[in-house]
């Protein structure tokens, strides 16, 4: 516990030398939020409510939604992919923790890192000067909370896949940027989930990757019962209990891989 | 006029000091200190076609800054280079075409695509005809054992391979002038071998100029007929390298295995301009200085006590002599 | 004129070498197609699922957006195809590159631009074609052979016109060498010009038309189609990509000349 402690901690201190990069980040997510604000006040200039949100409502899924989905441009991915490009895997895999826990332990200090400094300022900024909705109620904002940490779990895991799966590429960011656009798509950041045609809706419900942007932010603006509220949370897990295995299976093959050619 | 006249070379840097630590850090944001750092200081030669030079110093003595500039890529705060009558940043496409560049740890080849397709993108950058292309391809192929190389992605080779490749790309134009910054840093033997004949014989056959820098003093002896030392920016020494090992190497060591060293040792026996080490009861060592003795005197000096079985004559290689120069242990 | 035959003699190895890897490399040439056309096309679906369910956005209707998006990406693509290594400055800077690009004959911003051809892209200039006609024929632009010329014009300009915006972001690379990619600023300026920019407050008009003129990367030629504007675009859009791609020459010159004289 104590090494795990001590490696989310030096990856946050990592992160922390590019705090300068950071004002770029903070301004690309606001000119998005931003965008699409402009895009649905269109929208809502003659109607009141649409699907049974408001303006306000939207405000804050546009504002939640963009600031959940700039995660999906990071994540170990990148490194884990450049680890396996460059061969330095063989030395990630010495150290005396399992190259899982390693990884994840990366994966939660970049988690504080964004929360702390991008999540969390965003937001603020955002709700100060475009307004929003609040939580719709205490049990809300912690079952967002909630379901916000397990999405986590999710996210790791697709990370993992996808840096493993650029072993098999040329050029290690590829599929990155697949990933970060799929993610986009299919969680809902860029357009509510409702707005899908019919059929489409209900299979993206159910596939993991709603509950990274669209199941958190639905509970938080009480668009569940508590009962539907925790059946997703429910499938939430159940996704990332699939995606252990699916990566830890993948990891053998790839290892193996790796090992026999040496990166 | 020389091929390459250099004259009261001046390159100084501005540094930005930065400070420790974010709040530090913010506070030179607003209030950014400079200091001036003057990596090369006054420097001055000039070098004929033909001839290879090393140009050595220690770690940050200016030496690659010297070379950026000889090629063009940095501009000189002060003073003047004339390449081949031209000023490198003035005229450097017509410069560039004269010259070649080989800096060590860098590649200039394309990654992912066989060393070939490099080679021809290079004929069309330098404009090679096609004759002179095939004929240079073949002879670097043969002298480099590129024969295996050629048609791999640079990725999948090791780095004196990439090396090898590299240097012969740095010819495929038949340059007059080329630049080796550190070409043999972190390579294995055979490639540092192959690489130095290689030189060597564009050197001999070809008249190309050369200017060296390396901290491998192999390079330096056997591929340089003269030495630039420089330090702290400036010019120490600026010599033909057989006479500085005469100026300077004016102490030779000699190594007298005996049966036993006792009779000498014991009693404490003298020679003007010699001095004598005991090692273990078999070994003795004299180091003496030219100018004052011959080997003969010594030899026969130590003849006198102890019967020889063996002696070996050592003269200091150019690596200490440089030492000795820099730290003043003249 | 030997100059311009050795320069585009150069470009064609350039390119060779761009096909080369291309072919030579199957699954990963998959994979970049996949990966280009998603980070596309995600934008497009938003919008489109907007325009869908209402009708319209602001008086341009699910067509209009094809025509709009399309015309954005085809610009993009393009560039995306050629000159895909503007983006490349700031690494190029920072890992000292352009040393090796300053010691060979040719100009440092062509052996800059040659290095990287990604002509996977044109499988999202292709896809922005068909969207573009599929648009073009639901509204109804008549078919003339000055609107053929306008997109042709369209695709030259605006393609020149989008990378020197790129070309003068990435060049603040040269003074900002430690401070993340100042470049992103350029695609964060962008997601405004996938839009219909009269959605936007005035003031982001003003920037996207006479500051960062991204407008004329999308917004205005496709007014000037559906006949949406009373701007004389065919005559104004190369008179905008002439001030800005000389801005942008400009200031990677003095970059150039910064980087010459301290080699950062």
């Amino acid at each position: 516990m104590k090494k795990f402690y001590y490696m989310v901690r030096m990856v946050f201190m990592e992160k922390m030398a590019y705090m300068k990069a950071l004002l770029f980040d903070a301004a690309a997510a606001l000119a998005s939020i931003f965008v699409y604000y402009c895009l649905w006040r269109v929208v809502f200039k003659d109607r009141n409510e649409m699907q049974g949100f408001t303006m306000v409502e939207i405000t804050t899924y546009i504002i939640l939604s963009r600031t959940l989905a700039m995660q999906f441009s990071e994540g170990i991915n990148r490194e884990f992919a450049l680890w396996i490009y460059e061969g330095s895997i063989g030395t990630e895999m010495l150290r005396p923790v399992r190259l899982f826990t390693n990884l994840f332990s990366r994966r939660v200090g970049e988690f504080l890192f964004y929360i702390t400094f991008k999540a969390v300022p965003i937001m603020l900024l955002a709700f100060l000067l475009l307004g929003g909705a609040g939580p719709a109620g205490g049990i809300n904002l912690l079952l967002f909370l909630l379901s916000v940490l397990i999405s986590i779990g999710i996210m790791f895991y697709v990370e993992m896949l996808v840096g493993m799966g650029s072993f098999y590429t040329l050029t290690h960011y590829a599929l990155g940027y697949t990933k970060t656009a799929v993610l986009d798509l299919l969680s809902g950041s860029v357009v509510p989930i409702f707005l899908f045609p019919g059929f489409i809706q209900e299979i993206l419900t159910f596939l993991p990757f709603a509950g990274m942007v669209s199941v958190p932010i639905n509970i938080f603006l009480g668009k569940y019962t508590l009962r539907e509220s925790l059946m997703y949370i429910g499938i939430q897990c159940f996704w990332v209990i699939i995606m252990y295995f699916l990566a830890h299976g993948c990891f053998h093959k790839v290892i193996k891989k790796v090992v026999v050619q040496g990166g | 006029m020389a091929l390459i006249e250099v004259e009261n070379l001046v390159k100084e840097y501005k540094r930005k000091i930065s400070g420790e630590g974010i709040k530090d850090a913010l506070y030179h944001i607003l209030h950014p200190v400079y200091e001036t750092f003057r990596a090369v200081d006054d420097i001055s030669f000039s070098i004929e076609k033909g001839e290879s030079v090393g140009y050595i110093g220690p770690n940050g003595s200016g030496k690659s800054t010297t070379i950026k500039m000889l090629t063009g890529i940095l501009t000189p705060t002060a003073g003047s280079i004339h390449i081949n009558g031209r000023i490198p940043t003035k005229e450097r496409i017509k410069n560039n075409r004269e010259i070649g560049v080989v800096t060590g740890n860098r590649s200039t080849l394309y990654w992912d695509v066989p060393i070939i397709e490099s080679f021809r993108l290079f004929q069309k950058l330098y404009e090679v005809p096609d004759n002179i292309f095939r004929k240079n391809l073949e002879e670097f192929t043969e002298i480099m054992g590129l024969e295996s190389l050629l048609h791999v992605p640079e990725r999948q080779l090791s780095l004196g391979q990439r090396m090898r490749c590299n240097i012969a790309a740095a010819f495929l134009h038949n340059p007059k002038t080329v630049y080796l910054d550190e070409p043999t840093i972190g390579l294995d033997s055979e490639s540092k071998r192959r690489i130095r004949t290689f030189i060597k014989k564009m050197n001999d056959e070809r008249d190309t100029t050369f200017i060296i820098t390396s901290h491998d003093f192999q390079d330096i002896e056997m591929l340089c007929r003269r030495i630039i030392l420089i330090n702290h920016g400036k010019v120490v020494l600026d010599n033909d390298i057989e006479k500085v090992r005469k100026d300077f190497d004016q102490k030779k060591k000699v190594r007298f295995e005996v049966e036993n060293n006792y009779a000498m040792k014991s009693g404490e026996h003298c020679l003007p301009g010699v001095s004598f080490q005991y090692i273990d009861s078999y070994l003795i060592e004299a180091e003496y200085n030219t100018e004052e003795v011959d080997a003969m005197t010594v030899v026969g000096f130590v003849s006198k006590y102890c019967p020889i079985k063996d002696i070996t004559i050592t003269g200091r290689d150019i690596e200490t002599i440089v030492q000795d120069i820099l730290y003043k242990r003249l | 004129m030997s100059r311009i035959r050795h320069y585009i003699d150069l470009e064609k190895a350039y390119l060779y070498l761009g096909v080369y890897t291309l072919k030579e490399y199957p699954l990963d040439s998959i994979i970049w197609i996949i990966s280009i056309i998603l980070r596309e096309i995600t934008g497009f679906i938003g919008v489109l699922l907007i325009a869908r369910s209402l009708d319209g956005i602001n008086g341009w209707d699910f067509y209009a957006i094809c025509v709009l998006f399309s015309m954005a990406m085809l610009t993009e693509s393009l560039g995306q195809s050629f000159v895909d290594s503007v983006w490349s400055i700031g690494s190029h800077v920072r890992k000292g590159k352009f040393d090796t690009y300053l010691t060979r004959p040719a100009p440092v911003l062509m052996q800059l631009l040659g290095s990287r051809c990604n002509f996977q892209a044109m499988s999202t200039f292709t896809m922005a074609l068909v969207i573009l006609i599929y648009g073009w024929e639901h509204i109804g632009i008549p078919l003339t052979i000055g609107n053929i010329l306008f997109v042709l014009e369209f695709i030259i300009c605006g393609t020149i016109l989008n990378t020197s915006i790129y070309l003068a972001f990435n060049s603040l690379n040269f003074w900002l060498v430690n401070s993340g990619n100042v470049a992103e600023l350029a695609l964060t300026f962008r997601q405004f010009s996938k839009y219909p920019l009269s959605i936007f407050p005035k003031l982001i008009i003003g920037v996207m038309t006479y500051m960062i003129p991204f407008g004329f990367v999308g917004f205005y030629p496709a007014s000037y189609l559906m006949g949406k504007t009373d701007w004389n675009v065919p005559v104004l859009l190369p008179i905008v990509m002439l001030i800005v791609a000389s801005a942008a020459g400009l200031i990677w010159r003095t970059g150039m000349k910064g980087y010459n004289s301290t080699g950062t």
